[in-house]
C-alpha cells in the first residue's frame, strides 16, 4: 500500500467517523439496543435463561452477553463509538465556529450582505460623516457594544448578541463526553458493597457487590442505634434511620458521633458513602434451659457470636436459628465439644413438646428466649467518577439551554458614499427563532432610517 | 370544597371546551372557537387549583403525611394532563389556531379520565426513598417536558393529515373545511421543531435532577434501571430529531414520523415501564 492510499483511507475514516450519519445510526442503535435491555430480564444466572427461553436463545445471551446487556462488549463498544464520533465532530466544526463568534466578517461584501436573511438598503441625501454617529447609538441601544471598520470610504458598523448561543451545542457534546469519561472513572476506580451491622458493633470490613471480595474500609463503622419510625395511626414506615459513628484507630471521630443517616440523607466519610438501604433484626443473646443427663437443669445464657463454657468443661457456641419452627416457635441449632475433644450437635427448641435429642447425650437444651437486636443494611459506595457527572450535568443543562433558548444574533450596518449622498445597506442573521428576529430587525431597520431623517430636519 | 371536586370541575370545563372546539371545526364559528378557550383557561386555573389544594390538604392530615402532590400515579397522571393543556395553551397564545385543541384536549382529557377510574385517589404517605426535594423538580420537568413533547405528537399528527389529504383528490367539503383551519403544513413542521426544542432541555433537567436523586437515594446516580433506560432512549430519539433536522435537513414527514415515534416511547416511558416492567419506579401498584 502506498502512502497516498494510506492517507485517502484516513481522511475517508476521518470523515466517516465525525459524520452526523454515524450519529444519528449509533443513537438509532442505542436507543433500539436500550429497548432489548428493558425487555430482557437481566443479570439472572444461565441456567434460568436456559429454563426461561430455550438452549438457542441462551446461546445468543452468552455470545452477546445479553444478560448484563449494558455492559456487555457491543454495547460498551457502541457508547465508545459514540464518544469518539462526538469528539471528532466536535474537533472537527469548533474551530470555524470559535472563529466565526470571535472574529466575525467585519468588512463582508455588498453581495454577502444581500445573501443574509435579512436585509434591507435605502439611500440618504446626506453624508456618511453626518449619521455615523446618530446609527451606531441607534444600533448601541440594541448590542451594547457596536464595531466599527472601514475600507476606502466606507464604514461598516458590526453588532451581535449571544454569541455563546453558538457553543451550546459544544459544551453539550463536551458535557455527554465528560459524563461517559466520570462513568469510566467510577467503574475503573469505585465500587459498591454493601454492609449490615448490627446495633453497639463496629465492621471494618465490606462486601463487595461482584463477587465475594471482602475489602479493608480502613476505618470503623458502629451502629449506635437503628430505628424505623412509622407514620402516626398507619403501618406506613416513614424513615428508616442508623446513628453511625466514626472510629480511626478505635477512637471516635469528632463530629462523627452518632450521626443520623437516613434513606436519601446518606454519610460521606474519607471517599466512602453510606447510604440507609435496609434493616432487620438479630438475634444476640440465646437462652436455654440445660439439663445434663442425670443432673439438675440450669439456665445459661449464650452470646450469638461466643462460645460458653459448661462447668464441666464442655464448650457451647450457637450455630443458627429459625425464627419460626414449622409455627412452633423459634429453634436453635448448638454445636458443643466436649471436655474430651469430641464435637457434637444439639437441636433446642421453644416448644416443649418437641424432642431434645438423643437419650444418650450429655446435654438436652430447651430454648427459653431470644433478645433480638435491630441491624442496619447499607450501601457503600466509593465513586471517584461523581464530580465529573455532576459537572457533565451541569453543562449538559447549561448548553442545551444554550443551544435551543437562546439565538446568536449578528447585524450589520454598510455605509458606503454615494455621490453626495450615502447608501445604507442593513443586514442580519440569527441562528435560531429566525422569525422573532425578523421582527426585530424590520424594528430596528425602522428606528435607524428614522434616525437618520431626524438628522436631516 | 375539596381537591377532588376542582380536578373533576377542571375535567368538566375540558369536556366542554373539547366539543366547543369540535364544534368550531365542523361549523367555523369563531365565537364556538373563543368559547372553547376560554373553557380550556378556566380548566386549567381550576386545575392548578386543586393541585395546589391537594398539597395543602396533605398537610392538613395527621401524621405529618404533607408533600408536594407528585407521588403517586394519581397524582403524576392528573400533573400529566394539566402539562399538557398548559403546552397547548401557550402554544395557542402563538398561533391562534384553535383547531390544535381537538388533538390535545382529547389526550388531558384521557388523562383525567384515567386519573379518575383508576380510583386510587386518595392521599398516600410518601415512603421513605420519595421523601426527598428531588422527587419535585424531578417531577416537575418531567411532566413540563412530556407537555412539550404531547404537542409535537399533535402537530405532527395533523402535518400528516394535512399532507395526506393534499394528495388525496376527492374530498367532502366538511373535510375539506376543517383541514384548512390548520396551520400551514410549513408552520407545522416549524412547531414541531419548536416543541421538541423547548421540551429537550427540560427533559434533561428531568434526567439529571432523576440521577441526582438516584444518587442520594440509593447511592447510584445510573442503575439502567428500566425506567432510567426509558428516558435515557426519549432523550436518544429526540437528540437524533434535532440533529437530522438542524443539521441534515430532515423536516415535513421525516421529522413528523420521528416525532409520533419518540411520543409512543414517551408514553412507554411513562406508562408502560409502569404497567409493564418490574423496577424501582412502579408506583407501588
Ligand atoms: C445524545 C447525544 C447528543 C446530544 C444531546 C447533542 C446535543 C446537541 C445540541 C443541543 C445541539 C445544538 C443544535 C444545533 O445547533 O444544531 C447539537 C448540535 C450538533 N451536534 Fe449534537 N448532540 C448529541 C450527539 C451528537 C453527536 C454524536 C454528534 C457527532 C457527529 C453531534 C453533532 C452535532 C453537530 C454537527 C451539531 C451542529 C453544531 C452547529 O450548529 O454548529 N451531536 N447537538
Amino acid at each position: 500500500m502506498n502512502f497516498g492510499n494510506l492517507s485517502s483511507l484516513l481522511a475517508n475514516l476521518w470523515s466517516g467517523l465525525r459524520s452526523l450519519k454515524l450519529s444519528l445510526l449509533t443513537l438509532f442503535f442505542l436507543a433500539g439496543s436500550s429497548v432489548l435491555g428493558t425487555i430482557l430480564p437481566q443479570k439472572l444466572s444461565i441456567a434460568e435463561y436456559h429454563q426461561r427461553l430455550g438452549p438457542v436463545a441462551t446461546h445468543l445471551i452468552r455470545f452477546l452477553q445479553l444478560d448484563d446487556m449494558y455492559h456487555s462488549w457491543w454495547f460498551v463498544g457502541l457508547l465508545g463509538l459514540f464518544a469518539l464520533n462526538l469528539a471528532a465532530c466536535t474537533v472537527h466544526r469548533l474551530p470555524g465556529v470559535w472563529r466565526q463568534i470571535t472574529r466575525p466578517n467585519l468588512t463582508p461584501s455588498d453581495r454577502w450582505l444581500q445573501n443574509r436573511p435579512q436585509f434591507c438598503e435605502w439611500r440618504v441625501a446626506k453624508s456618511l460623516e453626518a449619521m455615523e454617529h446618530r446609527l451606531t447609538e441607534t444600533l448601541r441601544r440594541r448590542f451594547s457594544h457596536v464595531r466599527r471598520d472601514t475600507k476606502e470610504g466606507t464604514v461598516w458598523l458590526f453588532a451581535q448578541k449571544q454569541p455563546w448561543a453558538r457553543l451550546g451545542a459544544y459544551v453539550t457534546h463536551l458535557a455527554i463526553l465528560i459524563i461517559l469519561l466520570g462513568g469510566v472513572v467510577g467503574s475503573k476506580g469505585g465500587f459498591q458493597g454493601y454492609v449490615t451491622i448490627v446495633e453497639g458493633h463496629t465492621v471494618e470490613r465490606l462486601r463487595l457487590n461482584d463477587g465475594q471480595k471482602d475489602v479493608s474500609l480502613g476505618f470503623g463503622v458502629r451502629c449506635d442505634r437503628f430505628a424505623v419510625e412509622y407514620y402516626a395511626d398507619s403501618d406506613r414506615p416513614k424513615e428508616f434511620r442508623s446513628l453511625l459513628t466514626i472510629l480511626e484507630d478505635g477512637r471516635e471521630v469528632p463530629g462523627l458521633v452518632k450521626v443520623p443517616v437516613r434513606v436519601n440523607h446518606p454519610l460521606r466519610y474519607r471517599g466512602l458513602t453510606f447510604y440507609q438501604s435496609g434493616y432487620g433484626v438479630d438475634a444476640h443473646l440465646f437462652r436455654f434451659r440445660v439439663k445434663p443427663r442425670g443432673g439438675d437443669p440450669f439456665e445459661l445464657e449464650v452470646p450469638s457470636d461466643r462460645m460458653v463454657s459448661l462447668p464441666d468443661g464442655t464448650s457451647l457456641a450457637v450455630a443458627g436459628y429459625l425464627p419460626d419452627f414449622e409455627g412452633r416457635g423459634p429453634v436453635a441449632g448448638l454445636q458443643f465439644v466436649s471436655p474430651d475433644g469430641r464435637p457434637g450437635r444439639a437441636m433446642a427448641f421453644y416448644d416443649p413438646d418437641l424432642g431434645a435429642g438423643r437419650a444418650d447425650a450429655p446435654y438436652t437444651f430447651r430454648l427459653l428466649s431470644i433478645d433480638q437486636r435491630w441491624y442496619t443494611g447499607l450501601q457503600v459506595s466509593r465513586d471517584p467518577g461523581v464530580p465529573l457527572v455532576w459537572l457533565g450535568c451541569l453543562l449538559l443543562v447549561l448548553g442545551t439551554l444554550a443551544a435551543f433558548y437562546f439565538s446568536h444574533q449578528c447585524v450589520w450596518l454598510q455605509l458606503k458614499p454615494d455621490g453626495s449622498g450615502t447608501c445604507l445597506r442593513f443586514a442580519g442573521q440569527a441562528h435560531r427563532h429566525g422569525e422573532s428576529f425578523g421582527k426585530r430587525f424590520a424594528n430596528l431597520c425602522r428606528d435607524l432610517q428614522q434616525s437618520v431623517s431626524e438628522e436631516l430636519s | 370544597m375539596t381537591s377532588f371536586n376542582l380536578l373533576n370541575g377542571a375535567t368538566t370545563a375540558y369536556f366542554i371546551a373539547f366539543w366547543l372546539l369540535v364544534a368550531y371545526a365542523g361549523l367555523r364559528r369563531e365565537t364556538l372557537g373563543r368559547m372553547g378557550i376560554v373553557f380550556t383557561w378556566v380548566g386549567l386555573i381550576v386545575h392548578a387549583m386543586g393541585i395546589g389544594l391537594r398539597w395543602y390538604e396533605s398537610y392538613q392530615l395527621p401524621g405529618d403525611v404533607g408533600h408536594a402532590p407528585f407521588a403517586n400515579f394519581y397524582e403524576s397522571v392528573v400533573f400529566f394532563g394539566w402539562a399538557i393543556v398548559l403546552a397547548f395553551l401557550l402554544l395557542d397564545l402563538k398561533l391562534r389556531r384553535r383547531v390544535i385543541g381537538v388533538f390535545a384536549l382529547p389526550l388531558a382529557l384521557a388523562c383525567m379520565g384515567y386519573a379518575q377510574l383508576s380510583g386510587r385517589d386518595a392521599i398516600e404517605p410518601l415512603m421513605p426513598a420519595l421523601r426527598s426535594r428531588w422527587l419535585t423538580y424531578h417531577v416537575i420537568s418531567c411532566f413540563l417536558a412530556y407537555g412539550a413533547f404531547t404537542m409535537s405528537f399533535c402537530v405532527s399528527v395533523m402535518y400528516l393529515l394535512k399532507e395526506r389529504s393534499r394528495n388525496l383528490a376527492p374530498q367532502t367539503a366538511w373535510w375539506h373545511g376543517f383541514i384548512g383551519l390548520f396551520p400551514g403544513r410549513d408552520t407545522l413542521d416549524d412547531v414541531n421543531y419548536r416543541a421538541v426544542a423547548i421540551g429537550f432541555p427540560i427533559w434533561t433537567v428531568g434526567i439529571v435532577t432523576g440521577a441526582a436523586w438516584a444518587n442520594y437515594a440509593w447511592g447510584r446516580y445510573w442503575s439502567w434501571d428500566p425506567k432510567e433506560t426509558w428516558s435515557l432512549i426519549v432523550w436518544f430519539i429526540y437528540a437524533a430529531f434535532l440533529h437530522a433536522r438542524l443539521s441534515r435537513g430532515w423536516s415535513g414527514r421525516a421529522t413528523a414520523w420521528l416525532a409520533i415515534g419518540g411520543f409512543v416511547a414517551t408514553l412507554f416511558c411513562y406508562l408502560g415501564v409502569n404497567l409493564l416492567l418490574p423496577g424501582l419506579h412502579s408506583y407501588g401498584s
